[in-house]
């Protein structure tokens, strides 16, 4: 398990990317970055990275975390540990993956995910570009974000 | 609480303590606060990228690398020359693929990147050059035949492997620049051989960033500043993108020389796959290379 064609970003979609596009120009928000974390092979490793996420949020002082996770499978492993270690500092967070057939785990902070599932058959269609992130999964996160945000404020 | 209501009155005097009065006072402003418009955030901007592409609507095979009268020409020796950037890459074929010509056999795809070059400043600022109507797909073999790809493979028909349109994807009616790599065998699954494949054609396109960099201002289709800008008083928002980190395939190089480029970045296995902060405008200018 692993990034396949159909779930894989080309350089060509990091250059596009819709999500950044999307986040960076709404004016009710502050994007203070764009944190690229990769997924390693090892579990330990997994946490490990993880955790060095939460603490960067952390220190960051951010009051939401948009994630999107490539691939799936073992990928889910790590996306899970990060929406833990951010949800237990109390940070907001949606998630973004092929989800598919469903997450190989998860936890009680994942209520928000999106499932970029485009063909709707539940698994790796080997299309290249065909189960990526578009413009209207970018909207539909930011408005979940948005409303999670408002109702930590209070 | 104090609560006074009046129906008919000709002359009232109210006493309370001064401390009382200081706080029915407080609370005016804040509750006027709560229903008053949310001002405009202040902006400030940080950094400044300009975006400039120049439309090109036919690639050709030549004897050498030009870009005239939106024509790309590209030196077909290139392919012969590249061998000798990674032994491990054995043989390198460079193809166009004219928008409507979709029903031809690929390897494997690798990769789908654009061209384009810093002219002015690093990436993430100053100023970049992109060609339009024209984007690069990188395919691959083994010797023994063996696609390179770990798992799921995208080798078959173009038209019915790539989602066209996608933002990962060109569009139909943008002309493919194939190049297609063989590498030594057994190398697809170890992170080497895909690497050898990608600095091969990050080589052959310095050919044409080159070109690319003479090109005027005036003659660009389209200009575009991006801005790097923080919003004070809004709330903070964080991307995250987990990448792959595994090795062959699963792999990212952050932050080239060049944009969506191999040479100068760093792999983010390398780097220990802990998160590394990027700028919108450093994604946006390329700062991300797909392995996969």
């Amino acid at each position: 398990m692993g990034v396949g064609p159909s779930t894989k970003e080309t350089t060509l979609h990091h250059m596009r990317d819709p999500l950044v596009e999307i986040v960076q120009n709404d004016k009710d928000v502050d994007l203070v970055g764009i944190a690229v974390v990769g997924s390693p092979q090892d579990n330990l490793e997994k946490f490990y990275v993880a955790k060095r996420l939460g603490m960067l949020a952390e220190a960051l002082g951010v009051d939401g975390v948009l994630i999107y996770a490539e691939g799936f499978g073992n990928q889910h492993v790590d996306f899970a540990a990060h929406i833990e270690e951010l949800g237990k500092r109390g940070i907001p967070v949606v998630g973004l993956t092929f989800a598919g057939n469903g997450l190989v785990v998860e936890n009680e902070y994942m209520e928000d995910i999106i499932d970029l599932d485009k063909a709707g058959q539940g698994m790796e269609t080997e299309v290249v570009g065909q189960n990526c992130v578009v413009k209207a999964d970018a909207v539909k996160s930011l408005k979940i974000l948005k409303q999670k945000m408002k109702k930590k404020r209070g | 609480m104090f609560k006074i209501s009046v129906k008919q009155a000709k002359s009232i005097t109210m006493e309370m303590p001064e401390k009382l009065a200081q706080m029915a006072l407080r609370e005016k402003p804040q509750q006027s606060k709560s229903k008053a418009v949310t001002p405009l955030p202040k902006e400030n901007v940080l950094r400044t990228l300009i975006w400039r592409e120049f439309s090109v609507n036919n690639v050709q095979i030549s004897n050498n690398t030009k870009i005239v009268d939106n024509t790309l020409y590209l030196d077909g020796a290139l392919a012969q020359q590249a061998l000798s950037i990674n032994p491990l890459v054995k043989k390198v074929t460079i193809d166009v693929i004219k928008p409507g010509q979709h029903d031809v056999f690929t390897n494997t795809i690798m990769d789908i990147m654009p061209i384009a070059t810093k002219v002015e400043g690093k990436m993430g600022e100053g100023i970049t050059h992109c060609l339009r109507g024209v984007v690069v797909f990188l395919t691959g073999i083994d010797e023994a035949g063996r696609q390179i790809a770990e798992f799921g493979s995208s080798h078959g028909i173009l038209k019915d492997k790539v989602a066209f349109g996608m933002p990962g994807t060109p569009k139909i009616d943008e002309i493919v620049l194939r190049i297609d790599v063989v590498i030594e065998k057994g190398a697809g699954m170890e992170r080497r051989g895909p690497l050898a494949a990608h600095q091969v054609c990050d080589w052959i396109l310095d050919h044409i960033r080159r070109e690319l960099k003479k090109m005027p201002p005036q003659e660009a289709v389209f200009t575009q500043e991006f801005k790097d800008i923080r919003r004070e008083g809004r709330p903070k928002v964080l991307i995250v993108k987990e990448l792959g980190g595994q090795g062959a395939m699963h792999e990212k190089i952050i932050m080239p020389s060049e944009p969506g480029g191999v040479r100068g970045g760093k792999s983010i296995i390398d780097l220990g796959n802990v998160p590394v902060i990027l700028t919108p405008n450093e994604v946006k200018d390329g700062g991300i290379h797909s392995m996969t």
